[in-house]
């Protein structure tokens, strides 16, 4: 019965302690360090200090996680500020993955849900729009991409059979800021410049292994939108994107840009 | 039932004196000819693989090429009262279809519980129905992977007042009932050994060495009334001696030096892994 603990051969409950340890590490607190602190053998060290040893090591663990997820956000809002959101999202959204890639999914979303009410552009929005992207970045670096994969023909929008789609490294997002100078300040060691209020449309996108930001025009945002990752007819995205935008002259601009678009890694043959 | 093992590391390849793949030298790896890495095998941390397809992919499966690689989990939860996570398992069973490793490696201990997950090698108590329950999902394991499952010792900075046995006797009897295989961290002995001021000699001593496959090798850091096991340093001269017990006893199984915060340089890790041969011909010699 490999499932569950036996209960079949006396001694302790190994459930009851585990869970009474758990808490002690995860929410150090004097009535869970009391009940913890009950099971443990004698030591020269005290109680409280055995487990602190875990508790912080907890604590360390899941905060250098989220600084290394977030570099941009930490740099922007300082290490002490940053860790401070962090611990508010760890005690919100406790890690239950065996994969500390998993933990930071759910940081933007924590951060938009505590932001104070402002309009777009507002300073308060900043971090869980950058959240959002630098975890895009992150899920960019890990998922399967175009490496390998036979980029499609660069005329492939005069091939009315042609299908594309976006890879799993790319991903479109609308922000209310413009934080590239802020990205390529950060992966130069620079201090983050106040993103300017701007409504963008990027793609995180893969080539080479190499993840990187990509400010889109409307219309090619909206034909990489249209393409989507089920995939789809390139000229007939072309059609609903500059329907979408509103953008005339659209398919003489991708005509000219879908080669630095395959390029990118922002597409691939479906 | 008892699975009663008499071929040395339960017949697994001797891979030699590896190191762990870390981050920190990809590029080192992918612009050196694979017979100047001076490493005989490479040891990865298989929650860092699992689902991923991008730069450490490519270079795990150049890496793989060369090189025998082991798998090394943190995340198995063997411990746990938790059900096993099968989709977890399933991961690192397609791992292991991709990477094709010498054998699959995980601690004596568990991680959460209730669903949660501490990221933690949390320590078990050792008691007879512990015992019994890892056991049970050893095999368990065993089973789901097709092959046997090596277990290490955890370092750790507590012990439970319920606990019927001493860590050795635990592991020892796990391996013997289950068939599955000990890796011998050493400086974890070195560890908890201070920790809990135990006998490390006596802790090797009473391993059954034909069960050990494979050695770890790392520097903790002394905070003084405690060692934290930080694999930020080289490894103590206290370790050394252990090491060459271990070698002794097992009659030669691979060592890993593991080295994961501060890491040095490339050439600084083989310089410190060198220091495993001079450890085991020195032992050699004066055996001779």
């Amino acid at each position: 019965m490999p499932e569950a603990a036996r209960s079949d051969l006396g001694g302790p409950d190994l459930a009851a302690m585990q869970l009474a340890l758990h808490q002690a590490v995860t929410c150090p607190a004097s009535d869970s360090w009391a009940r913890a602190g009950a099971l443990l053998a004698a030591s020269p060290l005290s109680a409280e200090r055995r487990l602190s040893l875990y508790a912080r090591g907890y604590r360390a663990r899941l905060l250098d996680s989220l600084r290394r997820e977030f570099p941009s956000l930490c740099g922007l809002m300082g290490a002490e500020l940053f860790d401070l959101f962090a611990e508010g999202y760890i005690a919100a959204c406790p890690p239950d993955a065996p994969s500390l890639h998993v933990l930071g999914a759910r940081f933007p979303a924590w951060l938009e849900s505590i932001q104070p009410a402002a309009g777009p552009g507002a300073a308060e929005r900043i971090p869980a729009q950058l959240a959002l992207l630098e975890r895009a970045w992150s899920e960019s670096l890990r998922a399967p991409g175009p490496e390998g994969v036979a980029p499609p023909p660069v005329d492939l929008l005069l091939h009315p059979a042609g299908r594309l789609r976006l890879p799993a490294t790319t991903t479109l997002l609308t922000l209310e800021f413009d934080f590239a100078p802020l990205l390529a300040a950060v992966a130069d060691g620079e201090a983050p410049p106040t993103p300017h209020a701007r409504p963008t449309c990027v793609a995180i996108a893969r080539s080479g292994y190499r993840v990187g930001l990509h400010t889109l025009s409307r219309g090619r945002h909206a034909w990489l939108a249209a393409v989507g990752h089920d995939g789809a007819s390139a000229l007939e995205a072309a059609g609903r994107a500059a329907s979408e935008a509103d953008t005339g002259d659209l398919l003489a601009d991708l005509i000219l840009w879908a080669p630095l678009a395959i390029q990118a890694g922002l597409i691939v043959a479906d | 039932m008892t699975t009663r093992q008499t071929r040395a590391r339960l017949g697994l390849p001797h891979l030699g004196d590896g190191l762990g793949l870390r981050d920190e030298h990809f590029g080192h790896l992918m612009r050196t000819p694979p017979d100047q890495w001076g490493a005989d095998w490479f040891e990865i941390i298989s929650e860092n693989f699992i689902g991923h397809h991008g730069w450490a992919a490519r270079v795990l499966e150049h890496v793989a090429a060369h090189r025998p690689v082991v798998m090394h989990g943190v995340s198995l939860s063997i411990g746990s009262t938790d059900p096993l996570d099968r989709a977890y398992l399933k991961g690192l069973a397609e791992l292991a279809e991709r990477v094709k490793p010498a054998w699959i490696s995980d601690h004596l201990c568990w991680t959460g519980v209730g669903g949660a997950n501490s990221h933690d090698l949390l320590p078990m108590p050792l008691t007879e129905g512990a015992l019994a329950h890892v056991s049970d999902r050893v095999r368990a394991v065993q089973d789901i992977l097709g092959r046997p499952l090596v277990i290490e010792n955890p370092s750790s900075y507590l012990e439970f007042s319920a606990s019927q046995m001493p860590e050795w006797a635990f592991l020892g009897r796990l391996a013997e009932d289950t068939g599955c295989g000990l890796l011998l961290d050493c400086n974890n002995v070195h560890v908890s050994a201070f920790n809990h001021r135990l006998d490390p000699v006596a802790y090797i001593e009473a391993l059954p060495a034909d069960h050990i496959v494979q050695v770890h090798l790392a520097g903790p850091s002394d905070c003084g009334d405690h060692l934290m096991d930080t694999h930020d340093h080289p490894v103590p001269d206290a370790v050394w001696p252990l090491y060459a017990l271990a070698q002794r006893r097992t009659g030669g199984v691979s060592t890993l030096l593991e080295w994961d915060a501060s890491i040095p340089p490339y050439e600084e890790l083989l310089a410190e892994l060198a220091k495993a041969r001079l450890h085991r011909d020195h032992r050699e010699a004066a055996v001779a």
